[in-house]
Protein backbone atom coordinates (compact mmCIF):
# COMPACT_ATOMS: atom_id res chain seq x y z
CA UNK A 1 0.00 0.00 0.00
CA UNK A 2 1.31 3.45 -0.81
CA UNK A 3 -0.15 6.93 -1.08
CA UNK A 4 0.65 8.55 -4.43
CA UNK A 5 4.38 8.39 -5.07
CA UNK A 6 5.13 8.12 -1.33
CA UNK A 7 6.92 5.23 0.34
CA UNK A 8 5.21 1.90 0.64
CA UNK A 9 3.61 1.94 4.05
CA UNK A 10 2.28 -1.59 4.07
CA UNK A 11 3.96 -4.42 2.22
CA UNK A 12 4.49 -8.15 2.39
CA UNK A 13 1.40 -8.52 4.52
CA UNK A 14 -0.59 -11.71 4.47
CA UNK A 15 -3.14 -12.67 7.05
CA UNK A 16 -6.62 -14.02 7.28
CA UNK A 17 -9.13 -13.10 9.95
CA UNK A 18 -11.26 -16.10 10.77
CA UNK A 19 -14.95 -15.36 11.14
CA UNK A 20 -15.79 -14.68 14.75
CA UNK A 21 -12.17 -13.97 15.73
CA UNK A 22 -10.98 -11.09 17.92
CA UNK A 23 -7.71 -9.32 17.16
CA UNK A 24 -5.89 -6.34 18.50
CA UNK A 25 -4.01 -4.37 15.88
CA UNK A 26 -0.98 -2.91 17.60
CA UNK A 27 1.96 -0.86 16.46
CA UNK A 28 3.52 2.53 16.99
CA UNK A 29 1.66 5.50 15.69
CA UNK A 30 2.41 5.94 12.00
CA UNK A 31 3.00 2.23 11.58
CA UNK A 32 0.04 1.99 9.22
CA UNK A 33 -2.74 0.76 11.53
CA UNK A 34 -5.30 3.18 10.17
CA UNK A 35 -4.30 2.48 6.57
CA UNK A 36 -4.67 -1.24 7.13
CA UNK A 37 -8.13 -0.65 8.60
CA UNK A 38 -9.04 1.57 5.64
CA UNK A 39 -8.18 -1.27 3.28
CA UNK A 40 -10.58 -3.41 5.27
CA UNK A 41 -13.53 -1.01 5.24
CA UNK A 42 -13.16 -0.09 1.56
CA UNK A 43 -11.89 3.37 2.41
CA UNK A 44 -8.83 2.68 0.24
CA UNK A 45 -8.01 0.35 -2.59
CA UNK A 46 -4.71 -1.50 -2.34
CA UNK A 47 -2.08 -0.26 -4.82
CA UNK A 48 -0.98 -3.87 -5.20
CA UNK A 49 -1.92 -7.19 -3.70
CA UNK A 50 -5.27 -8.67 -2.89
CA UNK A 51 -7.77 -7.71 -0.24
CA UNK A 52 -10.71 -9.98 0.01
CA UNK A 53 -13.77 -9.31 2.14
CA UNK A 54 -16.45 -11.88 2.92
CA UNK A 55 -14.96 -14.09 0.25
CA UNK A 56 -14.91 -11.45 -2.48
CA UNK A 57 -11.84 -9.87 -3.98
CA UNK A 58 -12.18 -6.11 -3.46
CA UNK A 59 -10.58 -5.40 -6.85
CA UNK A 60 -13.37 -7.31 -8.55
CA UNK A 61 -16.10 -5.33 -6.82
CA UNK A 62 -18.23 -2.94 -8.74
CA UNK A 63 -19.04 0.40 -7.19
CA UNK A 64 -22.64 -0.75 -6.83
CA UNK A 65 -21.48 -3.67 -4.66
CA UNK A 66 -19.88 -1.40 -2.05
CA UNK A 67 -22.98 -0.43 -0.04
CA UNK A 68 -23.98 -4.03 0.68
CA UNK A 69 -20.46 -4.89 1.86
CA UNK A 70 -20.02 -1.71 3.87
CA UNK A 71 -23.24 -2.43 5.74
CA UNK A 72 -21.62 -5.60 7.02
CA UNK A 73 -18.65 -3.65 8.35
CA UNK A 74 -18.90 -1.38 11.40
CA UNK A 75 -16.15 1.20 11.82
CA UNK A 76 -15.12 3.29 14.82
CA UNK A 77 -13.00 6.04 13.36
CA UNK A 78 -10.10 7.44 15.30
CA UNK A 79 -11.46 10.94 14.84
CA UNK A 80 -15.06 9.67 15.38
CA UNK A 81 -16.34 11.32 12.19
CA UNK A 82 -19.72 12.09 13.65
CA UNK A 83 -22.01 14.25 11.54
CA UNK A 84 -21.96 17.58 13.30
CA UNK A 85 -25.49 18.78 12.60
CA UNK A 86 -27.15 15.51 13.61
CA UNK A 87 -28.06 14.59 17.17
CA UNK A 88 -26.35 11.67 18.91
CA UNK A 89 -29.44 9.59 18.19
CA UNK A 90 -29.50 10.49 14.49
CA UNK A 91 -25.79 9.77 14.17
CA UNK A 92 -26.27 6.32 15.65
CA UNK A 93 -29.35 5.82 13.49
CA UNK A 94 -27.49 6.45 10.24
CA UNK A 95 -26.47 2.85 9.42
CA UNK A 96 -30.04 1.70 10.03
CA UNK A 97 -31.52 4.52 7.97
CA UNK A 98 -29.34 3.84 4.96
CA UNK A 99 -30.35 0.19 5.28
CA UNK A 100 -34.01 1.21 5.17
CA UNK A 101 -35.01 0.07 8.68
CA UNK A 102 -38.38 1.34 9.90
CA UNK A 103 -38.26 4.65 11.77
CA UNK A 104 -40.05 3.34 14.88
CA UNK A 105 -37.56 0.47 15.23
CA UNK A 106 -34.66 2.84 14.66
CA UNK A 107 -35.65 5.07 17.54
CA UNK A 108 -36.09 2.18 19.95
CA UNK A 109 -32.82 0.42 19.09
CA UNK A 110 -30.75 3.58 19.09
CA UNK A 111 -32.00 4.91 22.40
CA UNK A 112 -31.46 1.52 24.02
CA UNK A 113 -27.89 1.32 22.78
CA UNK A 114 -27.09 4.91 23.70
CA UNK A 115 -28.45 4.24 27.19
CA UNK A 116 -26.20 1.18 27.36
CA UNK A 117 -23.10 3.26 26.62
CA UNK A 118 -24.21 5.76 29.28
CA UNK A 119 -25.65 8.47 27.08
CA UNK A 120 -29.35 8.10 27.91
CA UNK A 121 -29.54 11.81 28.72
CA UNK A 122 -27.74 12.93 25.55
CA UNK A 123 -29.96 11.45 22.85
CA UNK A 124 -30.66 14.81 21.26
CA UNK A 125 -27.31 16.41 21.97
CA UNK A 126 -25.23 17.58 19.03
CA UNK A 127 -21.71 16.13 18.86
CA UNK A 128 -20.12 19.54 19.49
CA UNK A 129 -21.78 19.71 22.90
CA UNK A 130 -20.45 16.30 23.93
CA UNK A 131 -17.08 15.59 25.54
CA UNK A 132 -14.47 13.63 23.60
CA UNK A 133 -15.30 10.48 25.51
CA UNK A 134 -19.02 10.91 24.90
CA UNK A 135 -18.43 11.46 21.19
CA UNK A 136 -16.35 8.32 21.10
CA UNK A 137 -19.18 6.33 22.64
CA UNK A 138 -21.62 7.73 20.08
CA UNK A 139 -19.17 6.68 17.35
CA UNK A 140 -18.96 3.20 18.83
CA UNK A 141 -22.72 2.92 19.15
CA UNK A 142 -23.00 3.91 15.47
CA UNK A 143 -20.46 1.25 14.50
CA UNK A 144 -22.25 -1.57 16.27
CA UNK A 145 -25.93 -0.60 15.92
CA UNK A 146 -26.46 -2.59 12.71
CA UNK A 147 -24.79 -5.74 14.16
CA UNK A 148 -21.98 -5.82 11.60
CA UNK A 149 -20.18 -9.03 10.65
CA UNK A 150 -16.87 -7.22 10.95
CA UNK A 151 -16.14 -4.47 13.47
CA UNK A 152 -13.08 -2.30 12.93
CA UNK A 153 -12.24 0.06 15.79
CA UNK A 154 -9.43 2.59 15.50
CA UNK A 155 -8.25 3.60 19.00
CA UNK A 156 -11.77 3.22 20.38
CA UNK A 157 -10.71 3.80 23.96
CA UNK A 158 -8.32 6.66 23.37
CA UNK A 159 -10.53 9.36 24.87
CA UNK A 160 -12.24 7.56 27.72
CA UNK A 161 -11.14 6.68 31.22
CA UNK A 162 -10.17 3.12 32.08
CA UNK A 163 -13.54 2.19 33.51
CA UNK A 164 -15.43 3.22 30.38
CA UNK A 165 -12.64 1.84 28.20
CA UNK A 166 -13.10 -1.57 29.76
CA UNK A 167 -16.86 -1.31 29.46
CA UNK A 168 -16.50 -0.61 25.75
CA UNK A 169 -14.12 -3.55 25.37
CA UNK A 170 -16.74 -5.76 27.01
CA UNK A 171 -19.27 -4.44 24.49
CA UNK A 172 -16.91 -5.53 21.69
CA UNK A 173 -16.49 -8.93 23.34
CA UNK A 174 -20.27 -9.33 23.60
CA UNK A 175 -20.58 -8.61 19.89
CA UNK A 176 -17.72 -11.01 19.21
CA UNK A 177 -19.54 -13.75 21.11
CA UNK A 178 -22.54 -13.13 18.89
CA UNK A 179 -20.33 -13.87 15.89
CA UNK A 180 -18.86 -10.51 14.87
CA UNK A 181 -15.24 -10.52 13.78
CA UNK A 182 -13.50 -7.74 15.72
CA UNK A 183 -10.31 -5.83 15.09
CA UNK A 184 -9.34 -3.20 17.67
CA UNK A 185 -6.42 -0.96 16.72
CA UNK A 186 -4.72 0.55 19.74
CA UNK A 187 -1.37 1.56 21.09
CA UNK A 188 -2.60 1.16 24.65
CA UNK A 189 -0.41 -1.76 25.82
CA UNK A 190 -2.04 -1.81 29.24
CA UNK A 191 -5.41 -2.44 27.65
CA UNK A 192 -4.07 -5.13 25.30
CA UNK A 193 -2.36 -6.95 28.13
CA UNK A 194 -5.64 -7.31 30.05
CA UNK A 195 -7.04 -9.52 27.32
CA UNK A 196 -5.82 -12.69 25.72
CA UNK A 197 -6.86 -11.92 22.18
CA UNK A 198 -4.48 -12.40 19.29
CA UNK A 199 -2.47 -9.41 18.20
CA UNK A 200 -1.67 -8.23 14.72
CA UNK A 201 1.61 -6.42 15.23
CA UNK A 202 2.51 -3.85 12.63
CA UNK A 203 6.24 -3.29 12.54
CA UNK A 204 8.33 -1.89 9.70
CA UNK A 205 5.35 -1.84 7.30
CA UNK A 206 4.59 -5.47 7.74
CA UNK A 207 2.48 -7.53 10.10
CA UNK A 208 3.24 -10.31 12.54
CA UNK A 209 0.65 -12.25 14.43
CA UNK A 210 1.21 -12.75 18.12
CA UNK A 211 -0.91 -15.07 20.18
CA UNK A 212 -0.64 -14.42 23.93
CA UNK A 213 -2.02 -17.90 24.56
CA UNK A 214 0.99 -19.40 22.77
CA UNK A 215 4.00 -17.30 23.80
CA UNK A 216 6.72 -16.77 21.23
CA UNK A 217 6.95 -14.28 18.37
CA UNK A 218 5.74 -14.98 14.92
CA UNK A 219 3.15 -17.55 15.83
CA UNK A 220 -0.12 -17.37 14.08
CA UNK A 221 -2.36 -18.97 11.56
CA UNK A 222 0.00 -18.06 8.73
CA UNK A 223 3.57 -17.09 8.30
CA UNK A 224 3.71 -13.31 8.17
CA UNK A 225 6.32 -13.29 5.44
CA UNK A 226 4.56 -15.58 3.02
CA UNK A 227 3.67 -13.60 -0.11
CA UNK A 228 4.00 -9.99 -1.17
CA UNK A 229 0.31 -9.37 -0.90
CA UNK A 230 -2.15 -7.84 1.48
CA UNK A 231 -5.01 -10.07 2.36
CA UNK A 232 -7.66 -9.50 4.93
CA UNK A 233 -10.43 -11.92 4.36
CA UNK A 234 -12.87 -12.34 7.18
CA UNK A 235 -15.38 -14.90 6.01
CA UNK A 236 -19.03 -14.24 6.75
CA UNK A 237 -19.95 -15.24 10.25
CA UNK B 1 -40.97 11.15 0.29
CA UNK B 2 -38.45 11.34 3.10
CA UNK B 3 -38.07 14.91 4.23
CA UNK B 4 -35.43 14.58 6.91
CA UNK B 5 -31.92 14.96 5.66
CA UNK B 6 -28.54 13.67 6.76
CA UNK B 7 -26.84 16.43 4.81
CA UNK B 8 -27.21 19.98 6.16
CA UNK B 9 -28.37 21.24 2.77
CA UNK B 10 -30.81 23.67 4.35
CA UNK B 11 -27.93 25.66 5.77
CA UNK B 12 -26.19 26.16 2.46
CA UNK B 13 -26.28 29.55 0.81
CA UNK B 14 -28.04 27.75 -2.05
CA UNK B 15 -31.04 27.12 0.16
CA UNK B 16 -31.47 30.87 0.50
CA UNK B 17 -30.97 32.00 -3.08
CA UNK B 18 -32.27 29.03 -5.01
CA UNK B 19 -35.97 29.79 -4.40
CA UNK B 20 -35.36 33.30 -5.73
CA UNK B 21 -33.62 32.05 -8.85
CA UNK B 22 -36.19 29.35 -9.46
CA UNK B 23 -38.99 31.82 -8.78
CA UNK B 24 -37.50 34.25 -11.28
CA UNK B 25 -37.07 31.51 -13.89
CA UNK B 26 -40.65 30.32 -13.48
CA UNK B 27 -41.85 33.93 -13.60
CA UNK B 28 -40.11 34.46 -16.95
CA UNK B 29 -41.32 31.13 -18.31
CA UNK B 30 -44.90 31.86 -17.22
CA UNK B 31 -44.80 35.28 -18.87
CA UNK B 32 -43.41 33.81 -22.08
CA UNK B 33 -46.01 31.05 -22.13
CA UNK B 34 -48.75 33.56 -21.27
CA UNK B 35 -47.59 35.86 -24.05
CA UNK B 36 -47.55 33.00 -26.54
CA UNK B 37 -51.12 32.15 -25.60
CA UNK B 38 -52.26 35.75 -25.88
CA UNK B 39 -50.66 35.94 -29.30
CA UNK B 40 -52.32 32.69 -30.27
CA UNK B 41 -55.77 33.99 -29.34
CA UNK B 42 -55.03 37.27 -31.03
CA UNK B 43 -54.15 35.44 -34.24
CA UNK B 44 -57.47 33.60 -34.07
CA UNK B 45 -59.35 36.80 -33.50
CA UNK B 46 -57.66 38.71 -36.28
CA UNK B 47 -58.23 35.87 -38.64
CA UNK B 48 -61.95 35.56 -37.88
CA UNK B 49 -62.31 39.35 -37.67
CA UNK B 50 -60.70 40.01 -41.02
CA UNK B 51 -61.98 37.03 -42.92
CA UNK B 52 -65.47 38.34 -42.10
CA UNK B 53 -64.68 41.45 -44.09
CA UNK B 54 -63.83 42.54 -47.58
CA UNK B 55 -62.99 45.87 -49.03
CA UNK B 56 -63.98 46.73 -52.58
CA UNK B 57 -61.93 49.44 -54.17
CA UNK B 58 -63.52 51.29 -57.10
CA UNK B 59 -61.27 53.67 -59.08
CA UNK B 60 -63.00 56.20 -61.29
CA UNK B 61 -62.25 57.75 -64.58
CA UNK B 62 -61.34 61.37 -63.62
CA UNK B 63 -63.72 62.68 -66.30
CA UNK B 64 -66.74 60.93 -64.82
CA UNK B 65 -69.52 63.16 -63.51
CA UNK B 66 -70.96 63.00 -60.00
CA UNK B 67 -74.27 61.50 -61.13
CA UNK B 68 -72.53 58.84 -63.20
CA UNK B 69 -70.27 58.00 -60.30
CA UNK B 70 -73.21 57.63 -58.00
CA UNK B 71 -75.04 55.44 -60.49
CA UNK B 72 -72.02 53.20 -60.90
CA UNK B 73 -71.60 52.83 -57.15
CA UNK B 74 -75.27 51.99 -56.71
CA UNK B 75 -74.96 49.24 -59.30
CA UNK B 76 -71.86 47.86 -57.58
CA UNK B 77 -73.55 47.93 -54.17
CA UNK B 78 -76.58 46.18 -55.66
CA UNK B 79 -74.28 43.55 -57.09
CA UNK B 80 -72.54 43.08 -53.76
CA UNK B 81 -75.80 42.91 -51.82
CA UNK B 82 -77.10 40.28 -54.19
CA UNK B 83 -73.97 38.16 -53.79
CA UNK B 84 -74.60 35.12 -51.56
CA UNK B 85 -72.85 35.39 -48.16
CA UNK B 86 -72.76 39.18 -47.99
CA UNK B 87 -74.40 40.56 -44.86
CA UNK B 88 -74.04 44.24 -45.53
CA UNK B 89 -72.16 47.01 -47.32
CA UNK B 90 -71.00 50.43 -46.24
CA UNK B 91 -69.78 53.09 -48.60
CA UNK B 92 -66.97 55.00 -46.92
CA UNK B 93 -67.32 58.75 -47.31
CA UNK B 94 -64.48 61.00 -48.47
CA UNK B 95 -63.58 62.06 -44.93
CA UNK B 96 -63.02 58.49 -43.85
CA UNK B 97 -60.94 57.75 -46.89
CA UNK B 98 -58.88 60.85 -46.23
CA UNK B 99 -58.36 59.71 -42.63
CA UNK B 100 -57.15 56.33 -43.86
CA UNK B 101 -54.76 57.93 -46.30
CA UNK B 102 -53.46 60.42 -43.77
CA UNK B 103 -50.52 58.28 -42.59
CA UNK B 104 -49.26 58.09 -46.16
CA UNK B 105 -50.25 61.40 -47.67
CA UNK B 106 -50.35 63.73 -44.67
CA UNK B 107 -53.13 65.73 -43.03
CA UNK B 108 -54.02 67.68 -46.10
CA UNK B 109 -54.59 64.65 -48.31
CA UNK B 110 -58.14 65.73 -49.03
CA UNK B 111 -56.90 69.10 -50.29
CA UNK B 112 -54.68 67.48 -52.87
CA UNK B 113 -56.37 67.30 -56.16
CA UNK B 114 -55.90 63.61 -56.74
CA UNK B 115 -58.57 61.18 -57.72
CA UNK B 116 -59.48 59.00 -54.77
CA UNK B 117 -61.12 55.64 -55.30
CA UNK B 118 -64.39 54.82 -53.61
CA UNK B 119 -64.12 52.22 -50.89
CA UNK B 120 -66.93 49.87 -49.95
CA UNK B 121 -66.64 47.87 -46.75
CA UNK B 122 -68.38 44.54 -47.12
CA UNK B 123 -69.40 42.46 -44.10
CA UNK B 124 -69.75 38.74 -44.69
CA UNK B 125 -71.91 36.24 -42.87
CA UNK B 126 -69.84 34.15 -40.45
CA UNK B 127 -70.41 30.95 -42.44
CA UNK B 128 -70.11 32.60 -45.83
CA UNK B 129 -68.32 30.75 -48.60
CA UNK B 130 -67.74 33.52 -51.03
CA UNK B 131 -66.59 32.84 -54.57
CA UNK B 132 -64.06 35.60 -54.68
CA UNK B 133 -63.01 34.97 -58.27
CA UNK B 134 -66.59 35.22 -59.53
CA UNK B 135 -67.14 38.43 -57.57
CA UNK B 136 -63.99 39.93 -59.03
CA UNK B 137 -65.11 39.05 -62.56
CA UNK B 138 -68.55 40.54 -61.98
CA UNK B 139 -67.00 43.73 -60.66
CA UNK B 140 -64.58 44.02 -63.54
CA UNK B 141 -67.52 43.73 -65.93
CA UNK B 142 -69.21 46.71 -64.27
CA UNK B 143 -66.06 48.80 -63.81
CA UNK B 144 -62.63 47.75 -65.06
CA UNK B 145 -60.07 48.36 -62.29
CA UNK B 146 -62.45 47.61 -59.42
CA UNK B 147 -60.69 45.34 -56.97
CA UNK B 148 -61.74 43.00 -54.16
CA UNK B 149 -59.33 43.13 -51.24
CA UNK B 150 -59.91 40.34 -48.74
CA UNK B 151 -56.85 41.36 -46.65
CA UNK B 152 -55.30 37.99 -47.49
CA UNK B 153 -51.79 39.37 -47.82
CA UNK B 154 -52.15 41.46 -44.71
CA UNK B 155 -53.46 38.49 -42.73
CA UNK B 156 -50.64 36.27 -43.98
CA UNK B 157 -48.07 38.85 -42.93
CA UNK B 158 -49.73 39.43 -39.59
CA UNK B 159 -50.03 35.72 -38.89
CA UNK B 160 -46.41 35.14 -39.87
CA UNK B 161 -45.43 37.89 -37.46
CA UNK B 162 -47.53 36.37 -34.69
CA UNK B 163 -46.08 32.93 -35.42
CA UNK B 164 -42.65 34.49 -35.04
CA UNK B 165 -43.65 35.88 -31.67
CA UNK B 166 -44.91 32.46 -30.58
CA UNK B 167 -41.68 30.83 -31.66
CA UNK B 168 -39.74 33.45 -29.74
CA UNK B 169 -41.82 32.78 -26.63
CA UNK B 170 -41.30 29.04 -26.97
CA UNK B 171 -37.57 29.58 -27.39
CA UNK B 172 -37.50 31.80 -24.31
CA UNK B 173 -39.39 29.21 -22.27
CA UNK B 174 -36.97 26.52 -23.42
CA UNK B 175 -33.96 28.67 -22.51
CA UNK B 176 -35.42 29.40 -19.08
CA UNK B 177 -35.91 25.70 -18.40
CA UNK B 178 -32.37 24.90 -19.57
CA UNK B 179 -31.05 27.68 -17.34
CA UNK B 180 -33.01 26.19 -14.44
CA UNK B 181 -31.45 22.79 -15.03
CA UNK B 182 -27.95 24.28 -15.30
CA UNK B 183 -28.43 26.27 -12.10
CA UNK B 184 -29.44 23.11 -10.26
CA UNK B 185 -26.47 21.22 -11.69
CA UNK B 186 -24.13 23.95 -10.48
CA UNK B 187 -25.74 24.23 -7.04
CA UNK B 188 -25.77 20.45 -6.62
CA UNK B 189 -22.10 20.20 -7.54
CA UNK B 190 -21.31 22.89 -5.01
CA UNK B 191 -23.35 21.03 -2.40
CA UNK B 192 -21.55 17.78 -3.15
CA UNK B 193 -18.26 19.55 -2.73
CA UNK B 194 -19.21 21.36 0.49
CA UNK B 195 -20.56 18.21 2.10
CA UNK B 196 -18.06 15.72 0.75
CA UNK B 197 -16.96 14.71 4.25
CA UNK B 198 -20.49 13.98 5.40
CA UNK B 199 -21.18 12.19 2.11
CA UNK B 200 -18.07 10.06 2.65
CA UNK B 201 -19.29 9.09 6.11
CA UNK B 202 -22.76 8.27 4.84
CA UNK B 203 -21.14 6.20 2.08
CA UNK B 204 -19.00 4.33 4.58
CA UNK B 205 -22.16 3.54 6.54
CA UNK B 206 -23.27 1.65 3.45
CA UNK B 207 -25.47 4.24 1.76
CA UNK B 208 -25.89 3.76 -1.98
CA UNK B 209 -25.52 6.81 -4.22
CA UNK B 210 -29.29 6.91 -4.68
CA UNK B 211 -29.69 7.55 -0.94
CA UNK B 212 -27.56 10.69 -1.25
CA UNK B 213 -29.23 11.70 -4.52
CA UNK B 214 -32.57 11.43 -2.72
CA UNK B 215 -31.54 14.11 -0.26
CA UNK B 216 -30.57 16.54 -2.99
CA UNK B 217 -33.77 15.72 -4.84
CA UNK B 218 -35.88 16.42 -1.77
CA UNK B 219 -34.12 19.73 -1.35
CA UNK B 220 -34.82 20.62 -4.99
CA UNK B 221 -38.44 19.64 -4.54
CA UNK B 222 -38.84 21.92 -1.54
CA UNK B 223 -36.99 24.94 -2.93
CA UNK B 224 -38.44 24.45 -6.41
CA UNK B 225 -42.01 24.48 -5.14
CA UNK B 226 -41.45 27.52 -2.94
CA UNK B 227 -39.80 29.51 -5.73
CA UNK B 228 -42.01 28.17 -8.50
CA UNK B 229 -45.32 28.89 -6.81
CA UNK B 230 -44.25 32.44 -5.95
CA UNK B 231 -42.95 33.01 -9.48
CA UNK B 232 -46.21 31.78 -10.97
CA UNK B 233 -48.37 33.91 -8.68
CA UNK B 234 -46.28 36.93 -9.59
CA UNK B 235 -46.59 36.12 -13.29
CA UNK B 236 -50.38 35.75 -12.96
CA UNK B 237 -50.49 39.14 -11.27
CA UNK B 238 -48.37 40.60 -14.08
CA UNK B 239 -50.65 39.15 -16.77
CA UNK B 240 -53.69 40.58 -14.99
CA UNK B 241 -51.93 43.91 -14.71
CA UNK B 242 -51.12 43.87 -18.41
CA UNK B 243 -54.75 43.10 -19.22
CA UNK B 244 -55.88 46.03 -17.09
CA UNK B 245 -53.39 48.38 -18.74
CA UNK B 246 -54.44 47.29 -22.22
CA UNK B 247 -58.07 47.84 -21.39
CA UNK B 248 -57.32 51.34 -20.19
CA UNK B 249 -55.12 52.25 -23.14
CA UNK B 250 -56.92 49.98 -25.63
CA UNK B 251 -59.04 52.57 -27.46
CA UNK B 252 -56.02 54.77 -28.02
CA UNK B 253 -54.00 51.83 -29.30
CA UNK B 254 -56.82 50.82 -31.61
CA UNK B 255 -56.96 54.24 -33.15
CA UNK B 256 -53.24 54.35 -33.69
CA UNK B 257 -53.10 50.84 -35.05
CA UNK B 258 -56.16 51.45 -37.19
CA UNK B 259 -54.43 54.42 -38.74
CA UNK B 260 -51.24 52.54 -39.27
CA UNK B 261 -53.01 49.57 -40.78
CA UNK B 262 -55.00 51.93 -42.91
CA UNK B 263 -57.80 49.49 -42.87
CA UNK B 264 -61.32 50.43 -42.02
CA UNK B 265 -62.37 46.83 -42.02
CA UNK B 266 -60.69 46.43 -38.68
CA UNK B 267 -62.44 49.27 -37.04
CA UNK B 268 -66.00 48.01 -36.62
CA UNK B 269 -64.90 44.68 -35.28
CA UNK B 270 -62.37 46.06 -32.87
CA UNK B 271 -64.23 49.12 -31.75
CA UNK B 272 -65.01 47.82 -28.27
CA UNK B 273 -61.84 45.94 -27.48
CA UNK B 274 -59.04 48.11 -28.68
CA UNK B 275 -56.63 46.19 -30.87
CA UNK B 276 -58.13 42.95 -29.77
CA UNK B 277 -55.04 42.47 -27.62
CA UNK B 278 -56.64 41.04 -24.52
CA UNK B 279 -54.48 39.31 -21.95
CA UNK B 280 -57.49 37.19 -21.15
CA UNK B 281 -56.54 33.56 -20.98
CA UNK B 282 -58.87 30.59 -21.14
CA UNK B 283 -59.16 28.21 -18.20
CA UNK B 284 -56.97 25.57 -19.81
CA UNK B 285 -54.33 28.18 -20.55
CA UNK B 286 -54.23 29.20 -16.90
CA UNK B 287 -53.99 25.49 -16.19
CA UNK B 288 -50.87 25.21 -18.33
CA UNK B 289 -49.30 28.17 -16.55
CA UNK B 290 -50.24 26.67 -13.18
CA UNK B 291 -48.34 23.50 -14.18
CA UNK B 292 -45.13 25.46 -14.79
CA UNK B 293 -43.82 25.47 -11.19
CA UNK B 294 -44.33 21.73 -11.04
CA UNK B 295 -42.61 21.21 -14.37
CA UNK B 296 -39.69 23.38 -13.22
CA UNK B 297 -39.53 21.48 -9.92
CA UNK B 298 -39.51 18.17 -11.76
CA UNK B 299 -36.68 19.41 -13.96
CA UNK B 300 -34.82 20.58 -10.85
CA UNK B 301 -35.23 17.18 -9.17
CA UNK B 302 -34.10 15.27 -12.23
CA UNK B 303 -31.10 17.58 -12.68
CA UNK B 304 -30.13 17.17 -9.02
CA UNK B 305 -30.41 13.39 -9.13
CA UNK B 306 -28.50 13.14 -12.39
CA UNK B 307 -25.73 15.41 -11.10
CA UNK B 308 -25.33 13.50 -7.83
CA UNK B 309 -25.25 10.08 -9.47
CA UNK B 310 -22.83 11.23 -12.14
CA UNK B 311 -20.49 13.02 -9.73
CA UNK B 312 -20.45 10.24 -7.16
CA UNK B 313 -19.79 7.59 -9.80
CA UNK B 314 -16.40 9.23 -10.31
CA UNK B 315 -15.46 8.88 -6.65
CA UNK B 316 -14.19 5.77 -4.90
Amino acid sequence: MQYGAGPQILRDITFTLAPGSFHFLVGRSGAGKSSLLKLMYLGLRPTSGIVSLFGRDVASLDRADYPAIRRRVGVVFQDFRLIEHLSALDNVALPLRVAGVRESDIRRHCSELLAWVGLADQLNALPATLSGGQQQRVAIARAVIARPNLLLADEPTGNVDDVIGLRLMYLFEELNKLGTTVVVATHNDALVSRFTHRQLRLEQSTVRIFDPAQPGPGRGPQSPYATPATAASPEPA
Amino acid sequence: MRLRSDLPLNRDAAARFLPWILGFMVYLAALAVGAAMVVDRLADRWQTGLTGNLTVEVPFDPDLGVAEKSLLLDRIIDLLSATPGVAGTTLLDDREIARLLEPWLGVSASELDIPLPALIAVTLRPDARLDRGQLQRDLTALQPGARVDDHGAWIDDALAFLDGLKLLAALLTGLVLVATALTIVFVTRTGLSIHRHVIEIVHLMGAPDAYIAQQFQTQSLRLGLIGGVFGTLLAAATLYGADYLLRVTGPFLAETAGNVAGDSAMAPDQAGGGLGVHVKLLAWQWGVIAMLPFAATLIAMISARWTVLRSLARRL
